[in-house]
Formats: structure tokens, sequence, C-alpha cells
């Protein structure tokens, strides 16, 4: 069971070692992953600790001065990677989740019933993540596994399109013949046999519904309905904006949280085209 | 080696208009439900809202629960739903809670055209200078030049909408008097509306144009290497022919399908920045009903938002019939 994934995943880390981009990629990503790690020992402060004056400007004891009520900028801004990770790796886990099962079972079985999930793949591709967010969100203002589930739950559509037509493709190939003939049954032939030729692709997919999620979370922080107990780049953006940062000439405290969460963007995006064998990104 | 042609739509007056069309009317159906069904998750979360609400007396409590059924049984309010829906044209989905008693229709009708405009002229721009850019950036394929568009595009996929529109708002409206910051929708001659839109366009433009230019160029890349081109260019066609005539042309269905595929995302970045310039679209709209909990106005909202997407998906599947010469209409 685990030996076709094993292979499968073997040939991801090969595609990451391939080329330059793909390994800026993977850099930048794992230096944010290991900044949220490390956030205890290498924040200076702790995020919500009055540290200074209020409004404060950059200095060497605060790298990116302080905000409203005097706590560490720079702190946060590494606090807050914990918060903008777990959105990204919680919601693109369920979205590829959700999409390679119901991809896979539209695509394996075809017949009615793929025909069936493929129409409720059409109307969840319709239902736009943020509108839906702010209705839920009007009603109390959803904690952080909500609003990951909201997003997980309406941004799969993608996936299981791609996963379905991939996975068409594949059922017909000879070996998945000799698999079946050989006394496979249909699951073992799905995640055995089809799902390691497609798991470069399954990559990309969730790289890009990682990177979308911490986007549409941060746009739900912004508008003040989003969580204010999950501190992320997102929850920042709002402080910082409704404090009116950028009118004081506060760019430190404005531009670093977008900054992070474009180059979280960055790396995960270089690190999934790099992955995707018919590769986007061939410099 | 026997070569399947792939099973293409043909006759697009019959039977695949006919098809398009009925799955766009599930989903609209679908979709139509679910906007019911979402508000009322938690049952007595709209009774519960209104009894927090300190500037209502007891008495117009009542008489709103009472106007909006909201003591009724489910049943009975979906058919009020249906009856908001269907039963007159334009459907008026109610009265809105802010805005009372002007219905929901109203209301959103005021805002769906701003919407449209700021949409359709960002995505238009970002279409066809992407196009362009992905042709130039294939041609170049490898230089600096390229190497630069792709970092940058991968950089735009995660730069949050509204941070990108309060920069430009610093930079162009606040450092330099350029373009005015916000209070887009006051209306006026074509030129005042054009400049107070310009800044929510731009960014828009910037966010969606590197992207588009990326699928372009990747597919333009791929076609360049199918058999069928090396076959071409052996029977001595000029590689700028090859390029322009054929690859760019492969590549205008991706791109179309791509805008479409995103469309909830895109539609989600124009309202965060609709937000940020106060413009008076459907974005702003929703903003100001979810903070003042204006509930018949955010499922107007929310479901015009999913009808927006339905019509870009059915228009991105509608546009491979005139682009691709081989389906046949």
């Amino acid at each position: 069971m685990l030996g076709g994934l094993a292979t499968g995943l073997k040939a991801v880390w090969k595609a990451v070692t391939r080329s330059s981009t793909t390994k800026f990629g993977f850099a930048v990503t794992a230096s944010i992953v290991a900044i949220a790690i490390l956030a205890p020992i290498i924040a200076p402060y702790p995020p919500t600790a009055i540290t200074g004056p209020s409004y404060g400007s950059p200095s060497l004891k605060h790298l990116l001065g302080t905000d409203d009520i005097g706590e560490d900028v720079f702190s946060q801004l590494l606090w807050a990677s914990r918060g903008s990770l777990l959105v990204a790796f919680g919601a693109g886990m369920i979205t590829t989740l959700l999409g390679v099962i119901v991809g896979l079972a539209a695509g394996y079985y075809g017949g009615r019933p793929g025909e069936g999930l493929m129409r409720l793949t059409d109307v969840v591709l319709v239902l736009p993540t943020l509108p839906v967010l702010i209705v839920i969100a009007a009603f109390a203002p959803p904690s952080v596994f909500l609003v990951i589930a909201v997003i997980g739950i309406l941004s799969w559509a993608p996936t299981a399109r791609i996963i379905r037509s991939q996975t068409l493709t594949l059922k017909t190939r000879p070996f998945v013949d000799t698999s079946r003939m050989s006394g496979m049954s249909d699951l073992e032939i799905m995640l055995r046999v089809i799902l390691p030729n497609e798991l470069s692709l399954v990559f990309v997919y969730a790289v890009f519904a990682a990177v979308s999620a911490v986007v549409i979370e941060s746009g739900l922080d912004f508008i003040g309905l989003g969580s204010i107990s999950n501190l992320s780049w997102g929850i920042m953006l709002y402080f910082s904006l409704s404090r009116d940062a950028l009118l004081r000439g506060m760019w430190w405290w404005f531009l670093p949280p977008g900054l992070m969460i474009a180059l979280l963007g960055t790396g995960l995006i270089l690190l999934g085209y790099g992955i995707e064998k018919r590769g986007w990104v061939r410099v | 080696m026997l070569i399947r042609r792939p099973h293409l739509p043909s006759r697009l007056s019959s039977s695949y208009l006919r098809n398009r069309l009925v799955a766009a009317l599930i989903v609209f159906l679908a979709v139509w439900v679910i906007n019911f069904i979402i508000p009322r998750l938690e049952p007595g979360n709209f009774v519960a809202t209104l009894s927090s609400r300190p500037d209502l007396t007891p008495e117009q409590r009542e008489k709103l629960i009472e106007l909006f059924g909201l003591n009724q049984s489910l049943w009975v309010q979906f058919l009020k739903y249906v009856q908001q829906t269907f039963g007159s044209f334009p459907p008026s989905f109610g009265v809105s809670f802010l805005h009372y008693p002007q219905t929901v229709w109203s209301v959103v009708s005021l805002a769906l055209p701003w919407t449209l405009l700021l949409i359709v002229v960002s995505i238009s721009f970002a279409w066809v200078f992407g196009v362009l850019l992905g042709t130039a950036l294939a041609w170049w394929q490898g230089s600096k030049f390229d190497s630069f568009v792709v970092g940058a595009s991968s950089f735009m996929w995660g730069v949050p909408s509204y941070w990108l529109g309060t920069i430009l708002i610093y930079l162009f409206a606040i450092k330099v008097h350029l373009f005015p910051a916000a209070l887009t929708g006051t209306g006026g001659p074509p030129l005042t509306i054009l400049s107070h839109a310009f800044l929510p366009i731009l960014t828009l433009v910037l966010l969606n144009l590197p992207i588009n230019a990326m699928v372009v160029r990747n597919t333009m890349i791929d076609v360049m290497r199918e058999d069928f081109m090396f076959a071409a260019r052996a029977r001595g066609i000029k590689l700028r022919t090859l390029m322009f005539g054929h690859a760019a042309r492969n590549a205008l269905l991706p791109s179309i399908t791509n805008l479409a595929l995103n469309f909830g995302a895109i539609l989600s970045g124009a309202y965060l920045v609709e937000i940020i310039f106060s413009y008076p679209g459907m974005g702003y709209l929703i903003e100001q009903s979810a903070l003042n909990r204006d509930y018949p106005v955010l499922e107007g909202v929310l479901f015009f938002s999913a009808i927006i997407v339905i019509v870009a998906n059915l228009l991105g599947d509608l546009s491979y019939v005139f682009l691709d010469p081989r389906v046949e209409y």
C-alpha cells in the first residue's frame, strides 16, 4: 500500500532538487516554517507584551517599531507565521483530500456516479469562498478552525477536476489492466497504481490551495471578521490598517505582513511549479 | 499507432449548448438552495442576533421577526424564499434591514453595475496584455526578462489585493495627488468615474496580469514542443509564424479556462479592493451589510456573487466555440 506512495514521494523530492528555481522555493518555504517553529526562541519579545512606547519607530530594540499599545511589531511578525501557516496547511490539506477523493472516484468509476460527482464539483466551483465566509462570520466571528474548514470545503473543485481528467486517461493505460488482472481491488488500484502517477499534480494544486487560503483568510481578517485569537499576518494587517499605519508613515508596520504572505506564496508556488512534471517554470 | 481523436462537442446550436445551459441551470438551483441554507445552519441565529441589538425596541424586534417570518418553521420560510425569488421579476429577495423598506434587489442592483464595470474592465486588460506579455515571454524564454516576470507572477499569487490597493492609494493619492483615493461611486461625467475607478482597476490588473501571462507562456512553450510543431518547422515554416500564428492561438483557450476556473478568487480579490477604495460595488455592500448584520442583503449579495461566477464560467465554456476552430457551431 505504501510502496507506491513512497515511490511517488521520492519522485517529488527528486523534482525539488532538480532546478535552482525549485530549490529557491524550497528554501523560502522552509525558512518560514523554521521561523514558525522557532518563534518562541528567536522572537525578542512575546507578541502581546507591552515593551515600548506606542507607535514607536524602528530601533535596535524594536526592529520594526511598536504598535499602538507598544507591542513589538517584529516579534508579532515572527509569531504570526504560525497563524498563517496553520491556515495554509490546514485548508490545503482539506482541499487536497476532498479533491483527490472526489476526482479519483469520479474518474475511476465514471458513468452516472462520476457525472453526479462532477455536477457537485460544478456547484462548489461557483461558490465564492470569501462572500460565503463573510456571511458565516456575520453571525459570529468564527474560530480559525471553522474558517479553515469552510475554505477547505469550498476550494476542492479545481483539484477534483484535474484529478478526474488525469484518472480518466490513466485508467485506460495497460498497467492498470495488468494490476486488475493480478487481482488488485479497485481501491488498491486507485491508491497504489493511479494516485502515485498523479502525485506531482496533486502537490501543485495543494500548493495553490494553500496560498489562496492564506490570502482569503487575510481578507476576512482585513474586514474585521477574522479570528483575533489566531495571530496571523492578516490580523496584523487588520490592526495596522485600522490604526492608519501608512497614513502615520509607519510603513514598517504595514508592509512586512503583506510581504510575508506574498513571500510564502512565492516560495510555495515556485516549489509547486518545479515539481509538476510538465514543469511550468523551466528557466 | 492509432491516434484517437478527442471527443469534441459539435454543433453548438443543438446538444452542446443545451447541455451546457442545463448544467448551468442545475448549478444555479443548487446555489439558490445553498443560499437559503447557509444563514440558517445554526437555528435561531437570526433571532438571537436581532435580540442582541441594543438599538431596537422590543416592539420593533417583534415586528422584524414577524416581517421576515423568523418565528415560522423552516418549511414556511423556504416557501417565502421561493415566493421572494420567483414571485416577481426582478426577484425582490425580501426587505433590507439596514435600508428598510427598500428590497434587497433594489439595494443590490445599485451595486451590481459598479462591480461588473470593475471586473470586466480589469479582467479584459489583464487578459489582453497577459496574452501579449505571455507571448513575448515564450519568445524570449530563458532571458532575464522572462525570469523576472516568472518570479513576479509567483509573487503576485500571494499578494493580498487590499494590501496592494492600500500601497497604491498611498503612492498615487496621498504622496502624489494623481488620483482620488476613495468615493469612487459619486457618479458624474465619464471622466470623473474613470479617474475614481482608475486605482481599483490598476490594482486588479497588476494582480491578474502576471498570472495570465504565465499561463499563456507555459502553454505556448508546451505547444512548441509538440510533434506537429517540429514537423511544421521541418516543412520550412518560419519560427515566427509558428509562434504567433499557431502556438499563441493554442494558448488562448487555457488562459480563458484559467480565468473562469479562478473567477471565485478573482471576485473575492475585487471585493476586497472595493472595500479599501470605498468603491460602491458588491464587495463594499457585503462588508457594510456584514458589519451592520443586514442578513437579507448578505444573502442577496452572496446569491448574485455566485451568479456572476456561474455566468463567467458559462462564457468561458462558450468562448471555446469561437476560439477553437475544431469546435463547430
